[in-house]
């Protein structure tokens, strides 16, 4: 299915294209999608910045930390359903990333409007190629509650990223079980392994439980229960190690 | 007064430090600055504790008004120089009775006065004394005016246990060591006025030592090291040498000057303060713990490279005087700076503008940097470029360096995509039947299932032995009474097959029980001679068992003749089979029914004992503890297997494609050895469904590529076949008019290159433990030709031996590759 992506031309105008992933050729059908693609889109983003704004009036008008502003994106990521979204179907999500991307980086609403709130919810240097994209990651940031994702990372956005760069640490259930495994830490220790360094540490104990290639378990986090990976991890972490001591 | 003699300390002189220090391939200056703290981290006292090392230079007067300079190197938070103070006469009775000169490990004192000797349980570089030729370098001075030079040291230190000690040695120019040492009093006495003998008077007025450790006092400094301190040369050396350790906080490195009356403190370069890696940073790229595909010879664990830092250097390539020793890639063993890849390595990566301020290091795992000390250079200033070790981790450093590139915005390689390429691929795995599970269906699925296992009473035979080769016939269910007819041949080097009928047996079929029974069969010797056995080489007893005239299965075993057996690789190896119960195939409908078989065989000598796991996507199909026997050291073990089905119904599986995944862990959660096999479920949407190659293929364009290199997967990918397309002969072939053959010309080339590279792959895979797709390589060959198969399969067993050679490697690989051409 096709998608609308917006860019600046040479002078600076947005410029709205018809793109198709898969060899899929581009049909009046097509054309029409995407722009419903390209309406519905506007409605994200325009929930998300309306998300952010409530939150940071509630928080006495202070910008939103990355950690939650990322979460706080993804999270009107997830309720608005977009990933489900018809015109997607079989096409790579990297597609529907790259058209939200470009969309709010050159600030078009699909009536030609310009938007210029957008922008504040992508922070600017996110081009390092981390194997996912910003949104992305947000959205799969917000799969869990505010409360447990930020206990989970101790509310460090790099510390999402680390984990993020070893691919079988990505499910659900290992950053459900990992909080888990936290809150049972005292709560000097947890500040200490919430250092990204620190953190950076667990992960690479983790990653070399579960590493992404070469000769490893067929057993993956997936495959077990949210009690009985938080045991494993307990019997994986070597907590004295982390803390060097 | 205690009478003291010089005695001889080895066989060393002046000329030997000379041309010892003069071969270090960064100067004396590096070697002045290498030495003293690599020392004293070596004599740590324990591991939390900071060592301090102090270079102070100062002058005092001697005869008729003349100075001299003499630096003296303190460390503190040491040991000192401890353990017994051994005479000439011990050192001489030693080596006389242990046949070289070997000191314990916690002979400290004694090591550091002898020369050429061994540390007990240890090999490590500079523990033979070629440290203290650093400081002796320095002292050298004509003994008088035009005449031959002689060296001299002083070194004292403050032991733990409150002991002082002042020693001295020279060279002059034969190696002279005092005997005994100054002690307590003595010691501080000498060490606060002079030290003067027959040949030296040397005026020291130094204070004693108020902290263990040990200083080094070198009189007579050269005018060149002292140039070197009040230029700042011997700190840059310092900070390139010992920066990483600094940072660790492991080492404090000063430097006083009494001539300028300054004190400086060594410090991190500004570009690494503060480990700015750990901040996000768009100049700093990061890499950590990547394995490298050498393995550690005791537990076959993979080696680890702990650390690469990568920086653009945007805001440090203009400091003034960029020093070269940073500009490019440290490589640092136990946080010292060993060497330094110069950018102009990565030529074709890093653009020449961006050369002068790229930077970074490298750090290893602690077992790696053991390795490593195996192959460094006497000297600590590099390693030896001609082993595979520093090759590989040259060539993944070049990996990391090209991705860092491409982030920079800076290498934007060409890679063209050619759908023929990847048909070609597509054609050649499905003629060698690459992925494919049996077709038809495996019999263990079927209602009857027969196999025979066949074994000889030796691995190994010369002219006039004799072979005896026993088989026996299973069968699941039990058929009592029926009887097998075992049908022996032979399949010489050469793959011919020869039928023994002379020797063919017969037995019924019996068992205990309903699940199984068996018939055994042990043949006649056969006598290795001519006719049958004209060659030395593998053999292969092939035992085909007939019931009622029908074949019902076959087994067979090799040994060789006049000719050592390879040994087959000491590890656990597994298989991993899964397809379509029905027919065999990897596409199975959302209705059909999933089958999949595992083979374990354990190759060791010791019993293995452990969980076997298989899962598909997020559903766990079987789990269960197993233990797999051993065999004898040069045996091939019998594989253990264990197969089952599911209903796709089943499964929370979506349509496409899928992963079945076999380990084994040990009861630690060691994973000893795992493999996968792929499935597609459901009829789908041809578009999703990827062709299954081995490899993806990427032209490259950059220069001083390789004519092809199989790049192992990153992060989950897959593999990589990235040939260069700019190779003279590919872009003749390329370029020629089309001619009237079957073929054009750079299919063939193409064609050779994808075979060279499926070998690679499936030994690659094999290497993991996952022996499944060299198997699948084996039976493609047979299927297509059996003599070349079991040709290839005879030389299948060399290629993955323990003790192939790497000359034998690289003309198994070639012949393997003919092979395959020639078959397909």
């Amino acid at each position: 299915m096709p998608v609308k992506v917006w860019t600046r031309d040479e002078e600076g105008k947005a410029v709205g294209s018809f793109q198709t992933g898969r060899g899929t050729k581009l049909g009046i059908k097509g054309i029409g999608q995407a722009d419903a693609l390209d309406r519905r889109l506007d409605d994200v983003l325009d929930g998300a910045f309306a998300r952010h704004t409530e939150l940071s009036r509630a928080n006495g008008g202070v910008e939103l930390s990355r950690f939650t502003s990322a979460w706080v994106v993804g999270e009107a990521f997830r309720v608005s359903g977009i990933v489900q979204d018809e015109a997607l179907a079989s096409e790579d999500p990297d597609f529907l990333w790259e058209a939200m991307s470009k969309k709010s980086s050159a600030c078009k609403r699909s009536n030609g409007l310009e938007e210029e709130n957008w922008k504040t919810l992508r922070p600017s240097d996110t081009s390092r190629d981390r194997g996912m994209d910003y949104w992305e990651m947000c959205l799969w940031l917000a799969e869990q509650d505010y409360s447990r994702t930020e206990r989970t990372f101790g509310g460090k956005i790099m510390n999402a990223w680390s984990l993020l760069a070893a691919p079988t640490l990505k499910p659900l259930v290992l950053r459900e079980a990992l909080c888990d495994w936290l809150d049972d830490q005292d709560e000097e220790a947890r500040k200490v392994i919430h250092k990204v360094r620190i953190f950076r540490k667990l992960l690479k104990q983790l990653r070399h439980k579960w590493p992404a290639r070469g000769t490893r378990s067929a057993l993956q986090p997936i495959h077990y229960s949210q009690e009985d990976l938080t045991a494993v991890l307990a019997k994986t972490i070597d907590l004295a190690e982390i803390l060097g001591e | 007064m205690t009478e003291r003699t010089a005695r001889r300390a080895a066989d060393n002189n002046v000329a030997d430090v000379v041309n010892t220090i003069e071969a270090y391939g960064c100067g004396s200056i590096r070697a002045l600055a290498q030495d003293p703290p690599q020392n004293a981290l070596d004599a740590r006292r324990n591991k939390g504790t900071i060592v301090h090392v102090i270079y102070r230079l100062f002058e005092r007067s001697i005869s008729d008004g003349e100075k001299m300079n003499i630096l003296a190197i303190t460390d503190s938070g040491t040991t000192g120089l401890d353990g017994p103070i051994l005479t000439s006469a011990d050192l001489e009775e030693r080596e006389h009775r242990l046949g070289r000169l070997e000191i314990e490990q916690e002979e400290n004192w004694a090591a550091f006065e002898a020369n050429r000797y061994t540390k007990t349980d240890q090999e490590k570089l500079g523990s033979r004394g070629q440290g203290k030729y650093a400081y002796l370098y320095h002292s050298k001075h004509p003994i008088s005016q035009g005449g031959a030079d002689r060296m001299i040291i002083l070194y004292d230190t403050l032991l733990t246990n409150g002991e002082y000690r002042l020693g001295v040695r020279y060279h002059n120019p034969a190696t002279k060591v005092i005997e005994p040492p100054f002690i307590n009093e003595d010691a501080k006495e000498t060490i606060s006025t002079i030290y003067k003998d027959e040949h030296f008077s040397i005026p020291l007025q130094l204070g004693p030592l108020t902290q263990a450790g040990t200083r080094i006092i070198i009189p007579f400094l050269s005018d060149e090291a002292v140039e070197a301190i009040q230029s700042g040369e011997l700190l840059h050396w310092l900070q390139a040498e010992w920066w990483r350790a600094i940072q660790k906080r492991d080492m404090k490195i000063t430097l006083i000057n009494d001539l300028k009356g300054n004190s400086e403190d060594v410090l991190v370069p500004a570009w690494w303060d503060g480990e700015p890696w750990h901040r996000e940073s768009p100049n700093y790229f990061v890499k950590e713990d990547i394995d490298l595909r050498s393995r550690n010879r005791d537990d076959r664990e993979s080696w680890r490279i702990k650390r690469v830092v990568l920086s653009a250097g945007a805001s440090i390539k203009d400091i003034e005087d960029w020093p070269a020793q940073f500009n490019g890639i440290q490589l640092l063993r136990g946080s010292q700076w060993i060497v330094t890849l110069d950018p102009k390595e990565y030529l074709d990566l890093i653009p020449k503008e961006h050369g002068l301020g790229f930077c970074g290091f490298v750090e290893f795992e602690q077992k790696l940097e053991g390795e490593l000390r195996e192959i460094e250079r006497p000297a600590h200033d590099g390693f030896d470029g001609r082993k595979p070790l520093y090759k590989e981790i040259k060539n993944v450093l070049k990996g990391i360096v090209e991705e860092f590139s491409r982030e920079q915005g800076w290498y934007e390689e060409t890679v063209k995509y050619d759908p023929k390429q990847d048909e070609l691929i597509t054609e050649i795995t499905a003629k060698l039947g690459i992925w494919k599970p049996t077709n038809p269906p495996p019999p263990e699925l079927e209602s009857d299932l027969w196999y025979c296992s066949v074994r000889a009473n030796e691995r190994r035979f010369d002219w006039g032995d004799s072979v005896s080769i026993s088989a026996t016939c299973h069968r699941h269910p039990a058929l009592p009474g029926e009887m097998v007819v075992f049908k022996p041949s032979l399949i010489t080097p050469r793959g011919a097959r020869t039928d023994l009928n002379d020797y063919s047996r017969s037995q019924k079929l019996n068992g205990r029980n309903e699940l199984k029974s068996s018939a055994g069969a042990t043949f006649k010797e056969l006598p290795i001679h001519a006719p049958i056995f004209k060659e030395p080489g593998r053999y292969k007893a092939v035992i085909d068992c007939f019931v009622n005239d029908d074949l019902v299965t076959t087994g067979g075993c090799s040994f060789y003749v006049n000719e050592e057996p390879p040994i087959p690789p000491q590890r656990v190896l597994l298989s991993v089979t899964a397809g379509n119960k029905h027919d065999g195939a990897r596409e199975i409908p959302m209705d059909g029914e999933l089958f999949w078989r595992v083979n374990v065989r354990n190759n060791t000598v010791d019993t293995v004992r452990g969980q076997l796991a298989v899962t598909v996507g997020p559903e766990v199909l079987q789990i269960e503890r197993q233990e797999f026997q051993g065999v004898a050291l040069g045996y091939k073990a019998e594989p253990v297997s264990f197969s089952n089905t599911r209903k796709i119904e089943s499964l929370d599986l979506s349509q496409g494609r899928h992963v079945v995944r076999a380990s084994v862990e040990d009861d630690e959660g060691k994973v000893l050895v795992s493999g996968s096999a792929v499935i597609f479920i459901g009829e789908g949407d041809e578009n999703a469904r990827e062709p299954e190659l081995p490899f993806v293929l990427e032209q490259r364009e950059n220069p001083m590529s390789p004519r092809w290199e199989l790049e192992e997967p990153r992060e989950g990918g897959d593999y990589k076949l990235k040939y260069y397309g700019n190779n003279k002969i590919f872009k003749f072939l390329r370029n020629t008019a089309n001619q009237r053959r079957d073929r054009h010309p750079s299919e063939n080339y193409m064609e050779e290159i994808v075979c060279e590279a499926i070998v690679e792959w499936a030994h690659c895979e094999h290497m993991r433990g996952d022996e499944g797709r060299m198997n699948d390589l084996v039976a493609g060959i047979k299927n297509l030709n059996s003599e070349a198969g079991e040709n290839f399969e005879s030389l299948v067993e060399k290629f993955v031996a323990d003790n192939v050679e790497p000359q034998e490697y690289a003309r198994i690989h070639r012949k393997l590759t003919s092979i395959i051409i020639d078959t397909l």
